[in-house]
């Protein structure tokens, strides 16, 4: 049978919003031409602006009254808790003291998903890697209550001083942060009970906020960063206990960033993937000519035009042995 | 070339003294020290950064020679063999001292100086030199500064005088966090 030839409109969309041809070809590929077609009008208008409440400075409801008093409009986020959306506000939320005071973050709504999916626990040791600027890392210590123990790795000098920043705003006091590169783990000769792993990705899912991304990254750099992205999920299971979960993420579409690093990992690796319990579309069972693992569909991908949110992949996984 | 990371240790007695010593000037006698639940340690350098650790992490980084940039509550730093409270120590006294001043402006998280007439209320006297925790309204912390004004000249003060003044490039107001901390 002839595949179906997509209608020269959606190229046409494209490249008036100025992607790379390949990148339009791959989401008709992904999830057909009339999806392809709202994401890229998706990615064109603002996401809203969510803040995550933290419970170590202030109560929820004590942050949401001295907001609400200073003209501050929020609206629940089904689901989570923690999460608001500010529908208006008189003051810039990014600089009111409260937010100096880390009563909350600024912090997309699909991004919490990753700290909640992964669900650490008071005295668990919790690793955080590729950790800066820090949004999920605060987020893990307020579930946890401040106890027990993250230990959160981050290579770069410059966004360790934006991770401690965070850190120290919110209140947080169980963290460690470790200047170092996430495949030397190992040297520290411990072993992790959970390990969140937000993979350093090409971000083609949080284009709304980053235009540039529509024609900044070849297909060379997305099989780039899926070689770095294997290489960390690697060192990430060796240090991660026997029975221990892993939460995998990145805010990418690409199935080289996602299905196929997990796809690697599964052949290689004593593992079991995890169902996930939150809304979303189901891993790729396949894509091109490759056909994945039957498990992927455990995983989760958050489509920006469908959740309203950032574009996130969420994998979980439980090591064997 | 191999990369060389600054040492993060237990603080030593001599360090944990001058910590001992500005947390006790702002407790009352039969406060508790909320330094009693904390491990101090000391992070390696021409200024010493100074850290209040929990006891599990405290286990944990015990023999852990490993490039650690930051743990636990930056309480502050040490230099020239002084202790400099900042933001994060100044947070952990707000609710054990009544060396408070509250402000009625803003200004002051964006690298301002306070002046006489934003002063709304303080709880104690205090002399020029001092250290105080500054509190906005509703006691929302702000951060510490060293007053220029005994309390018993401010009525006499000029309302455009410079009580505390701004520390631009120091932790010690917590706009410092969007200046410098992002």
């Amino acid at each position: 049978m002839k595949p179906i030839q997509p209608s020269a409109s959606v190229y046409n969309l494209g490249e008036k919003y100025g992607y790379l041809p390949y990148m339009i070809d791959r989401y008709i590929e992904i999830f057909g031409e009339e999806e392809t077609t709202k994401l890229l009008h998706f990615y064109e208008s603002e996401l809203p602006k969510i803040i995550r409440l933290n419970s170590l400075r202030s109560p929820y409801s004590k942050t949401v009254e001295l907001l609400t008093n200073k003209g501050v409009e929020l609206k629940d986020i089904l689901g989570i808790e923690e999460g608001k959306e500010v529908v208006s506000s008189l003051v810039p939320i990014g600089a009111t003291p409260e937010y100096l005071n880390g009563y909350y973050f600024l912090q997309g709504k699909n991004s919490m998903y990753p700290s909640l999916v992964l669900n650490p626990k008071k005295q668990e040791l919790v690793g955080d890697f590729a950790a800066a600027p820090g949004g999920k890392t605060t987020h893990l210590a307020q579930l946890m209550e401040n106890e027990g123990n993250i230990f959160a790795l981050e290579l770069s000098l410059k966004r360790c001083r934006s991770l401690k920043a965070n850190l120290s705003r919110m209140g947080v006091k169980n963290t460690t942060v470790f200047q170092m590169d996430t495949r030397e783990v190992t040297t520290l000769g411990i072993e992790f009970d959970k390990i969140l792993l937000d993979a350093p990705c090409s971000g083609s899912g949080v284009i709304s906020s980053d235009y540039t991304r529509k024609s900044s990254k070849t297909l060379d750099d997305i099989m780039n960063y899926h070689e770095y992205q294997t290489s960390l999920l690697s060192s990430s299971l060796e240090v991660l206990k026997t029975n221990g979960k892993l939460v995998y993420c990145t805010c990418s579409l690409e199935p080289e960033e996602n299905e196929f690093v997990i796809s690697r990992v599964l052949d290689k690796c004593d593992i079991e993937l995890v169902e996930i319990n939150i809304d979303g579309d189901r891993g790729l069972e396949k894509f091109l000519q490759y056909e994945f693992h039957e498990d992927i569909v455990k995983t989760k991908r958050l489509y920006p035009h469908k959740t309203g949110g950032e574009g996130f992949f969420i994998a979980k996984m439980v090591k064997n042995r | 070339m191999k990369r060389t990371y600054p040492v993060f240790r237990k603080s030593s007695n001599e360090e944990e003294k001058l910590v001992k010593e500005t947390f006790d000037y702002f407790l009352d006698k039969e406060s508790t020290n909320p330094l009693d639940n904390y491990h101090l340690w000391t992070k390696e350098g021409k200024i010493k950064e100074i850290y209040a650790i929990p006891e599990e992490t405290n286990k944990l980084l015990q023999n852990m020679n490993k490039p650690i940039y930051s743990s636990g509550i930056p309480l502050g730093s040490i230099f020239q063999n002084k202790f400099q409270l900042e933001i994060e120590g100044a947070h952990l006294i707000l609710p054990l001292t009544n060396k408070i001043i509250e402000i009625k402006t803003e200004q002051f998280l964006y690298g301002k100086p306070i002046f006489v007439e934003n002063i709304e209320n303080f709880e104690t006297s205090f002399e020029e030199g001092d250290l105080l925790i500054i509190v906005g309204r509703n006691k929302l912390h702000y951060g510490i500064g060293i007053s220029r004004i005994s309390s018993k000249n401010i009525q006499d003060a000029k309302r455009n005088a410079i009580l505390i003044k701004e520390f631009e490039k120091k932790p010690r107001d917590r706009g410092w966090y969007l200046r410098y901390g992002n």
